[in-house]
């Protein structure tokens, strides 16, 4: 019997070449690892959790703030008070934190819907490939199962991608730009000649983080912007005509210049998507314009989106600014014809609501009348325009589009489809499997 | 029957689990930076109207200006047509040039139609800002208007030069003091109508107050 030497510690002449692998890969055990149904069932608490509180968000916020920190993000900033304003339902008074006048915020890091989304994806896919055979018995399971990674997919990509814009007219009038519900923008502008302006706009997101840094400076920008206050609201949903408001005599007032003088904007609550009546936030701000030479400052002035005009700014008046919801221009331009609301026989209820609108493409030489009504949008150049809202009361008839760019609109369809077959194809053999054990007792 | 699941020991859940914080907290900083941009876009004039009002002490008071302008008599009546804005004395005083500017344009109609007239730079019409007034005319900025009414009455030029006396808290005047302060001018028809120009202290408590 061989025995082992004094030197070494295997049996024979000549050592092994390799060790020996006594069980599955690293890979494979990463990959297990991902497959843990423990690990499913607590993405599954997670997205609970998330949906929770990203619901009772919106008491507070608006539904785009809550999209964006809750849902379209890696890294969510739960208010764990939010808590506080579920249980006054059942317990009046009893707060974990703040008080009803002053709820405050208890902000806990959370994974965002896109890192729970993501890694729900993931742990499906390695189910699939460390536990899942490739069977006839189990091909309804892995269409299901890839329905609903499409359908993750897609609500991925209609986050990042999918834009939502708005038209507004009044009858007769003619618009070549859509505007954004929840971005803004600072615009300086000055004639270009033909007909045009030349345009530098900063982010309203940009003002928002720059309150009380140090001035925002781009070879772009005609002066250097330094953001004194900015309000993220100016416009109270329970009063019916929001705007500036005068300024009064001995007032203090931040501006010096400008519009600023001679009224003000007050800096109202956000609007909440469960209290805003479809009024959407309005934001303004203070900005103390500097020359880019030396820093002087020039003036102090008041912008918002409640103030619909441009002012003239800086020492020579060769630019005019604005801060307006931000908008994207057109190539075409559409006009509103004629702006109807029907209503049932006899009642104020409306039955219909239809715009006839002309629309002017000189890039296309096209010029046509289309009808815009509910379920009936006109789709256009990648772009769809559905008719949202309308106003018939005033002295002019007004009517207002939805406009949607989504380059995954289709996707929710497919993976609707791919669901259902796989759920009818994978019952349907469990249903001819009972049928046939059935037969044989 | 206890049900075993499988998965992994929990060391590799642990492992996993710092990895999948550690991604979180990485891909948290994933957005893209805001940027500034420049680009063209079709020239939109400017509908605002000169510059705003600045907020005037209110101890200087109210002022009045305005044409009254004889219109043909209704019933025997005498009938006037007015032109009148109020505001703060500064104010008011911006629109001289540009109401002499109106003045020397001002047609009146032949029969019962309305006046006409060339609107100088930056006024603009605007719905009736109260219930006498037949059309309004915006002479500011959109959020300073400063408005000056256009409405037609009766009785005689004493009394309506009075009444707006009394509204900026002006002591009222005999009908031989009220020639003397009004200015005839000609409007553009060569018509002589009054250029009317009142200031006071303004009227601190309103007409059917108690005294």
């Amino acid at each position: 019997m061989a025995e082992a030497n004094d030197n070494h510690d295997y049996v024979g002449a000549t050592p092994p070449s390799k060790a020996v692998r006594t069980g599955p890969s690293p890979l494979y055990r990463l990959l297990q690892a991902l497959a843990s149904l423990r690990f499913t069932a607590i993405l599954f608490v997670l997205t609970l959790i998330i949906v929770f509180f990203g619901t009772l968000a919106q008491k507070r916020d608006s539904l785009n703030t809550v999209l964006d920190e809750y849902f379209y993000c890696w890294l969510a900033w739960v208010d764990l008070n939010l808590i506080s304003d579920f249980t006054q339902v059942f317990l009046k008074g009893v707060r974990l934190y703040g008080t009803d006048e002053d709820p405050g915020r208890l902000r806990i890091p959370f994974p965002g819907g896109f890192t729970i989304g993501w890694v729900m994806v993931v742990n499906l896919v390695a189910a699939h490939i460390v536990r899942f055979k490739l069977t006839w018995k189990r091909a309804g399971i892995w269409v299901l199962h890839a329905g609903v990674i499409v359908l993750l997919g897609g609500e991925f990509i209609r986050a990042n991608y999918a834009i939502e814009d708005q038209m507004r007219l009044s009858e007769g009038q003619s618009a070549n730009y859509l505007y954004s519900l929840d971005k803004s923008e600072l615009v300086f502008l000055r004639p270009a000649g033909s007909g045009s302006d030349e345009v530098v706009s900063l982010p309203g997101q940009m003002i928002e983080n720059a309150v009380g840094a140090l001035p925002i400076s781009h070879p772009e920008l005609p002066f250097d912007v330094e953001v004194v206050q900015y309000m993220k609201n100016t416009s109270d949903p329970a009063r019916p005509i929001s705007g500036p408001v005068p300024v009064k005599f001995g007032e203090k007032n931040l501006a010096t210049a400008g519009l600023g003088l001679a009224v003000r904007l007050n800096a109202e609550k956000e609007i909440s998507s469960i209290k805003g009546d479809r009024k959407i936030n309005l934001p303004g701000c203070y900005v103390t314009l500097r020359e880019k030479s030396n820093g002087k400052a020039i003036g102090t002035y008041l912008f918002g989106t409640a103030i619909d005009d441009s002012q003239p700014v800086g020492p020579d008046g060769e630019w005019r600014a604005a801060f307006r919801l931000k908008r994207t221009y057109l190539p075409y331009s559409i006009q509103a014809i004629k702006v109807e609301r029907i209503n049932w026989p006899n009642t104020d209820k409306p039955k219909e609501f239809k715009s006839t609108v002309r629309l002017e493409n000189p890039t296309t030489q096209e010029s046509r009348e289309v009808l815009i009504e509910m379920n009936r949008p006109l789709r256009y150049e990648g772009r769809t325009y559905y008719q949202s809202t309308m106003d018939t009361g005033g002295p002019a008839n007004l009517t207002g589009f939805q406009v949607v760019q989504n380059p995954g609109s289709h996707i929710p369809y497919v993976a609707c489809t791919l669901i259902t077959l796989g759920m009818a194809f994978h019952f349907l053999l469990k249903l001819i499997d009972f049928l046939n054990r059935r037969a044989r007792r | 029957m206890r049900l075993r699941t499988p998965g992994p020991s929990r060391p590799a859940l642990r492992r996993l689990l710092v990895i999948f914080v550690a991604a979180v907290v990485l891909l948290a900083g994933c957005k893209p930076p805001s940027e500034i941009t420049k680009y063209t876009a079709p020239h939109e004039a400017d509908e605002s109207g000169p510059p705003p009002d600045v907020p005037e002490d209110p101890v200087t008071g109210e002022r009045i200006l305005g044409l009254i302008v004889p219109a043909p008599p209704e019933r025997g009546e005498l009938q006037w047509w007015f032109f009148k804005m109020r505001g703060r004395p500064q104010a008011v005083g911006r629109r001289v040039k540009p109401l002499e500017a109106f003045a020397a344009s001002l047609k009146m109609p032949a029969d019962e139609g309305m006046p006409k007239y060339d609107l100088p730079s930056g006024w603009v019409h605007t719905q009736a800002s109260n219930q006498f007034a037949l059309v309004s005319i915006r002479t500011g900025h959109r959020y300073t208007p400063l408005p000056m009414d256009v409405s037609k009455a009766g009785g005689e030029l004493a009394a309506n030069v009075n009444r707006w006396r009394d509204q900026v808290g002006l002591k009222e005047l005999s009908a031989d003091e009220i020639p003397g302060s009004l200015r005839e001018i000609t409007i553009g028809d060569g018509t002589k109508a009054y250029w009317v120009d009142v200031s006071g202290p303004g009227r601190s408590k309103p007409p059917f107050a108690k005294p």
